[in-house]
């Protein structure tokens, strides 16, 4: 494997079986993916967590139903399998 | 209409950070970008830089997971892969569509996708997105979020006219 990421640049302007270029990235492009990644990993890390919030929610909704006297299958109705 | 196959990207060993179609001519209507693809990470995205730059974009899309949906807003045109954390070997697919691409107004673009983890689940999802730049589309780059394009990734370019 590469020491150092790669791009795949094909050019349409130039003959086919002349286009592709596999060009090695630059210490810049490297350090914005490195940024991106980062970010990336912060939006999962907020994705994740709102849907747990979200699974919480719903068993504490389900709970209180089943509380009030409903079966398991009539609240799952209300709220969805 | 006729659609014509442009070019195909085909990762090599290594992986790649990101595929580009530059040069792109302005004689058709418009564009169908056709990905096989599989991320060294776990992220599902393949967003497209359009002219350089990223700027100008935004969308939203649905997803179905099975048993669920769920609906989301970004800020990138983007297409829909397997994440390495996926069955072994197996690609998501996808297809973007870029209306007008040599017009001169604002593209739309539209996407659709699906990604599989055998016997634990898939995804499919649906998007519209907008680039908002009256330019004419000469290049197109797929990059990614976070990882690298594994080996055996496609990525192909159609021209409707």
């Amino acid at each position: 494997m590469s020491e150092t990421p790669v791009k795949i640049v094909v050019d349409l302007s130039k003959p086919k079986g002349q286009r592709e270029s596999i060009i090695e990235l630059t210490q810049a492009e490297i350090d914005e993916r490195e940024v991106m990644a980062t970010e990336a990993e912060a939006q999962r890390l907020v994705d994740e967590q709102a849907k747990a919030d979200a699974e919480a929610l719903r068993q504490s909704g389900l709970d209180k139903l089943i509380a009030l006297g409903l079966t398991e299958a009539e609240a799952l109705a209300l709220v969805g399998a | 209409m006729t659609m014509t196959l442009v070019e195909t990207i085909t990762v090599g060993s290594g992986g790649a950070a990101s595929m580009e179609f530059a040069g792109i001519p302005g004689d058709g209507k418009d564009l169908l970008l056709l990905i096989s693809g599989r991320n060294s990470l776990g992220n599902f995205g393949a967003p497209l830089e359009i002219n350089g730059s990223t700027a100008n974009q935004s969308g939203i899309h649905l997803r179905g997971t099975g048993n669920s949906t769920n609906n989301g807003t970004g800020t990138a045109v983007q297409g829909f892969i397997n994440p390495d954390n996926y069955t072994s070997n197996t690609f998501g697919n996808s297809s973007v569509y870029i209306s007008n691409y040599a017009s001169s107004t604002a593209k739309s673009v539209s996407h659709d996708g699906v990604v599989e983890n055998n016997g634990t689940g898939s995804y499919s999802e649906i998007g519209a997105y907008l680039w908002d730049n009256t330019a004419a589309i000469t290049s197109l780059m797929l990059y990614t979020f976070e990882g690298t394009y594994l080996e055996h990734t496609t990525a192909s370019l159609y021209i409707i006219s």
